[in-house]
């Protein structure tokens, strides 16, 4: 039997974070530059690696076990970086040919530079973090994309379908994203915190019932 | 509708997402399944990138020459301004967004060709600057290659737009909730210039 946090604990942890955030407000630029350095680090020691095992132990196995048809085979092999698989032609059929297709693991540069400068910009919010599950949903959509394109051998109009997805799709969400939140951040003060971390201010940073933003994902 | 605006509303995100899907759709079926394969368009616009990179370069630099989609500086071995590495893609991409985000339809129309005109222009500048680096840092043209054609076109198209959102003419609404690329390569003295890409993988 856990207990639950008294007041006293919760007034404590609501007075860091009051203070933590008065501290970003008064050196907003200092403040990003040091959270932008720290998700630098983290991608390079955390999320890359954690990217090449996700590629090779989790993706690869998974797309090892959808069956293509007969007569179409393709095999899914990694890439130089481990962070691409392709499906390759194989069997009798165009022995050797290049890839007819690649995925990337999401959460790469496409999701680094914006998230980068989001993080910068607004040090004090998250916004970076709502584009890190975008790009995690969006691996997931063109990882399933990717395995129905296996599962159809890779016909002319599954390879068409599949650039549109990680041309188009992925790319949307690229760009589209992060210009999207940077304006609202814009729109809700600049490089301000929210009032909830000053202290006794409003909470006005908690999303309002019904409101939410789709989580999708990226390139690597 | 702003931004603030489209990102607390699931269906005003999922309306905004869906107009850009949509341009790219018929994008994509106008340029991937008959204007790429045609290829008058892609070897068109590559010989205008070649041409003018050369101009920005020559009064500049002596013994700039251009053929077709090739340019070389002096005795390096020159850029390919390939398919897909015309710019065409940047450019598409552009104009999803600004059909997409709220506008004008009179600020829509001038602001597309002039924001063609500046991706345009970065890409000439790219190739250039490529064909420089090729010249005088051969060591570093890979590199340099592969990474500063998505980190350049991420950041003009983010600029612009970032600018539509602001010249558009878009209602503005005050914010009530928080949230919330490629071409061209080196040549070999013979026909084996490097094809010049923009992606990183």
């Amino acid at each position: 039997m856990g207990r639950r946090p008294g007041p006293r604990v919760g007034s404590l942890l609501g007075s860091l974070v009051a203070r933590a955030g008065a501290g970003v407000r008064r050196h907003p630029r200092w403040w990003g530059l040091l959270f932008a350095a720290l998700l630098l680090g983290a991608y390079a020691g955390v999320l890359r690696p954690a990217r090449v095992w996700g590629t090779a132990a989790v993706a690869a196995p998974l797309l090892a076990r959808v069956e293509a048809p007969a007569g179409r085979p393709h095999a899914v092999v990694p890439g130089e970086s481990g962070l691409v698989l392709l499906a390759v032609p194989s069997g009798p059929v165009e022995p050797g040919g290049g890839a007819v297709a690649g995925w990337v693991t999401p959460g790469g540069v496409p999701f680094l530079l914006p998230a980068l400068f989001l993080i910068a910009a607004f040090p004090a919010r998250p916004l970076w973090l709502h584009l890190l599950g975008a790009h995690a949903a969006l691996g997931l959509v063109t990882f399933a994309a990717f395995a129905l394109g296996q599962r159809l051998g890779w016909t002319p109009a599954a390879t068409s379908a599949y650039t549109f997805v990680g041309t188009y799709v992925v790319e949307t969400v690229n760009l589209g994203l992060p210009v999207l939140l940077f304006l609202a951040g814009r729109a809700r003060g600049g490089c301000n915190p929210p009032p909830a971390m000053v202290g006794s201010e409003p909470r006005v940073w908690e999303t309002p019932r019904g409101h939410a933003i789709p989580h999708e994902r990226d390139n690597e | 509708m702003d931004a603030p605006r489209i990102l607390a509303s699931r269906r005003a995100l999922i309306g905004f997402f869906l107009k850009m899907g949509a341009a790219y759709a018929v994008w994509f079926v106008l340029y991937d399944l008959w204007l790429l394969p045609d290829g008058r368009l892609d070897t068109w616009l590559s010989h205008v990138v070649a041409a003018r990179t050369a101009d920005v370069l020559a009064p500049f630099f002596d013994g700039v020459r251009v053929s077709g989609r090739v340019v070389r500086l002096g005795a390096s071995p020159g850029i390919i301004v390939e398919d897909g590495c015309n710019g065409l893609s940047p450019l598409s991409l552009f104009v999803g967004f600004v059909l997409a985000y709220p506008g004008t339809a009179r600020r829509r129309l001038l602001f597309i060709p002039a924001g063609l005109l500046v991706v345009s222009a970065v890409n000439v500048l790219r190739c250039a600057a490529l064909l420089v680096v090729q010249a005088e840092r051969p060591g570093w043209f890979e590199p340099a290659h592969r990474y500063e054609g998505l980190f350049l076109f991420y950041v003009v198209i983010f600029a612009l737009w970032v600018a539509w959102a602001h010249l558009g003419g878009a209602t503005a609404t005050p914010a009530a909730t928080p949230p919330a690329t490629p071409a061209v390569g080196p040549a070999t003295p013979a026909e084996a210039a490097v094809p010049l890409r923009g992606a990183a993988a």
